[in-house]
């Protein structure tokens, strides 16, 4: 299945964070090694050097670590997939606090819905 | 040396009204995909088919890892055109054979395997295929050369959904990074994300050539939409 | 690659090149079956006094042979209009999308396909010359073998009357009749190469014209072979005003001079036509 992406922004950028939550949701996990570049651009339906340009942003971050014998793996370092986690979840979270306040909710009653989503959530459970 | 294609000044007229392609000069580098856009009667075909050596240009001259289009040229690039160009009485087998007496850098491995992929049987005549499998036999032989640059001439037109994806996986799966990929095409939406690059043509101008990633970047719309923007009546 | 395109090429035309072939065979069995109606046995016959009133058959065996003859023209007619429609379609149509991307030079695409075309040509000929034969001694065995001959004695004595009949007018008229044997071989391998050439050429020349490229190929076929007549004559009539015919000798080597004339215009023209092929292919190329 073609990866879907956005019509407004840069590719590789999409590419990106699509790899990001890859790794950090647990479906690569630390330390194991992802496809190639051609295979990923393959199954994602995309240039093969858009990929690799995404594949350089994450080098650059550290998520990806390139090893001469054993080609691309996720890295070792748990505290930093931790890290980008956390720092996605902010991203979010700030993301819905935008929205809310757009809608004239305040903070405290933003909380309250959401507890109430989540009480509701895992009584539906 | 880093250009694989050089077009200067390249003009085609049919008669004084008639201008296909209009003074069109263009460098396109090694190891891209390049989007060929334009609408309908835009120039494009003229173009490629200059670029085979099909049409004689009017004026103006191309280029191809610094020879002029000829021999040394068609050795090295790999020709998809907009029809079917095999007669439907050959067997794909022999078509195979065609392609490997003629080209030094076809592989008939590969295409045996993308065939049987396809599940198309090579002893079996062209002409028994439906429209789909003979367009795919078309890309599978072009597609299993080493070539320096690919020319796909609207490769993605009129086929359906499944067809399109399988198409597009083939020519990225085969694509290697010192060689460039011109596709053209008038349904940019579909092939956008594999495109690095982008060349707009009308009345056979040269309107724009940049890479994707800035379109989108200054702009904030797809090439689709901006295309769309562009070309507004 | 010249030898790779010489394969296609043959392997492309062999199967209808064939076929024709195996017809030439059944015509052949065709115009045998003119010399079954007993027609024959009475003209073999001594008696002047043979029944005149046709029967049936009789008229059957000479429609048969009149049949024969159409057909044997036929083929010749076939072959070339197919290596002419062969010829167009590999090379103009949407096929020459192949063909002219193809990393081989002009030239050898266009030897590759005058020396293949001009060889079925020939092969043709050959066949129509060798049924001919056949029939000429199927019709001399009806006739003569009551009188003792075999088809075989019958050729022996044709060819060696014939050989005499030439030693004596070599003798005796200064007629070079081994030049002309060899001459007549010679344009009777040649010419059906100069015949691809020329309707190759044709062909090519359509494709200048932006619009009706068939039919200005046909029309140009027309007019060059009109030209090539013209010149031919006009060329005949110069020499001829130059000659005295005031003796048989000069007779002779005026005929002469117009064969070598004659020769050296057809190879001419040839040329002319194989340069304009190579011209349209490597300078105008437009496919549509």
């Amino acid at each position: 299945m073609a990866w879907d992406l956005d019509n407004g922004r840069p590719i590789y950028a999409q590419l990106v964070e699509r790899i990001q939550m890859q790794i950090v949701s647990g479906l690569y996990p630390p330390g194991s090694r992802l496809p190639s570049v051609r295979e990923l651009a393959a199954v994602a339906a995309v240039n093969p050097n858009t990929m690799q340009k995404a594949f350089a942003e994450l080098e650059r971050s550290g998520l990806i670590v390139t090893q001469r014998t054993n080609g691309r793996t996720v890295t070792e370092d748990a505290e930093l997939i931790r890290d980008i986690r956390a720092g996605l979840a902010q991203e979010h979270v700030e993301n819905f606090l935008t929205r809310i306040r757009e809608l004239g909710y305040t903070g405290q009653e933003a909380v309250e819905l959401l507890i109430k989503k989540c009480d509701g959530g895992e009584r539906d459970e | 040396m880093n250009e694989l294609v050089e077009i200067v000044g390249l003009t085609k007229s049919y008669d004084a009204r008639n201008v296909a392609v209009n003074n069109i000069t263009i460098t396109l580098p090694k190891g891209k995909i390049v989007g060929l856009l334009g609408p309908n009667g835009s120039g494009k075909t003229t173009l490629i088919k200059m670029m085979n050596g099909l049409l004689t240009p009017s004026q103006g001259s191309i280029r191809i890892n610094g020879q002029p289009v000829g021999v040394e040229t068609k050795a090295h690039v790999a020709y998809l055109p907009d029809r079917t160009y095999l007669s439907g009485g050959k067997r794909i087998s022999q078509i195979l054979d065609f392609f490997c007496d003629f080209y030094a850098d076809f592989s008939k491995e590969k295409a045996l395997e993308m065939l049987s992929s396809l599940n198309i049987d090579p002893t079996v005549r062209l002409k028994t295929l439906s429209k789909g499998n003979k367009e795919k036999v078309q890309l599978i032989l072009v597609m299993s050369r080493q070539a320096d640059l690919y020319v796909l001439d609207e490769p993605i037109a009129g086929v359906d959904p499944a067809a399109r994806d399988y198409i597009l996986r083939t020519i990225i799966n085969n694509y290697n990074p010192n060689a460039t990929v011109i596709i053209s095409t008038h349904l940019i939406g579909d092939i956008e994300q594999v495109l690095d690059e982008v060349i707009f043509m009308r009345f056979g101008h040269l309107v724009l050539y940049t890479s994707v990633d800035n379109i989108r970047e200054q702009h904030g719309k797809s090439v689709d939409a901006y295309f769309r923007e562009v070309f507004a009546c | 690659m010249l030898g790779k395109l010489l394969k296609h090429e043959w392997k492309g035309t062999c199967k209808v090149g064939g076929l024709i072939l195996i017809l030439l065979a059944g015509i052949t069995f065709f115009g045998w079956l003119a010399f079954q109606s007993p027609m024959w046995n009475e003209m073999a016959g001594d008696s002047i006094e043979y029944n005149m009133a046709f029967s049936i058959l009789d008229l059957m065996s000479i429609f048969t042979l009149f049949a024969y003859m159409f057909l044997l023209l036929g083929a010749v007619v076939g072959i070339m209009i197919y290596l002419a429609v062969h010829f167009y379609q590999t090379m103009y149509t949407d096929e020459g999308y192949l063909l002219h991307t193809l990393p081989v030079t002009k030239g050898r695409l266009l030897f590759s396909k005058v020396f293949i075309g001009g060889l079925w040509m020939l092969i043709i000929l050959i066949g129509v010359y060798t049924s001919m034969v056949a029939l000429i001694s199927f019709m001399m065995g009806r006739l003569l073998a009551p009188e003792g001959y075999t088809v075989w004695g019958i050729w022996e004595l044709f060819f060696g009357e014939l050989g005499e009949a030439i030693l004596m007018m070599e003798k005796e008229l200064n007629f070079k009749g081994t030049v002309y044997l060899v001459y007549t071989i010679l344009t009777m391998l040649s010419s059906p190469f100069i015949t691809m050439i020329v309707v190759f050429g044709a062909i090519s020349m359509g494709q200048l014209f932006t619009k009706h490229r068939v039919l200005m190929a046909i029309v140009c076929y027309g007019g060059v072979l009109l030209a090539n007549g013209l010149v031919k004559s006009i060329v005949e009539a110069i020499i001829a005003t130059l000659y005295d015919f005031s003796s048989f000798e000069k007779v002779m080597s005026f005929f002469d001079r117009n064969l070598i004339s004659g020769t050296i215009l057809s190879v001419l023209f040839a040329a002319v036509m194989y340069f304009v092929s190579y011209y349209v292919n490597t300078r105008k190329l437009n496919m549509e």
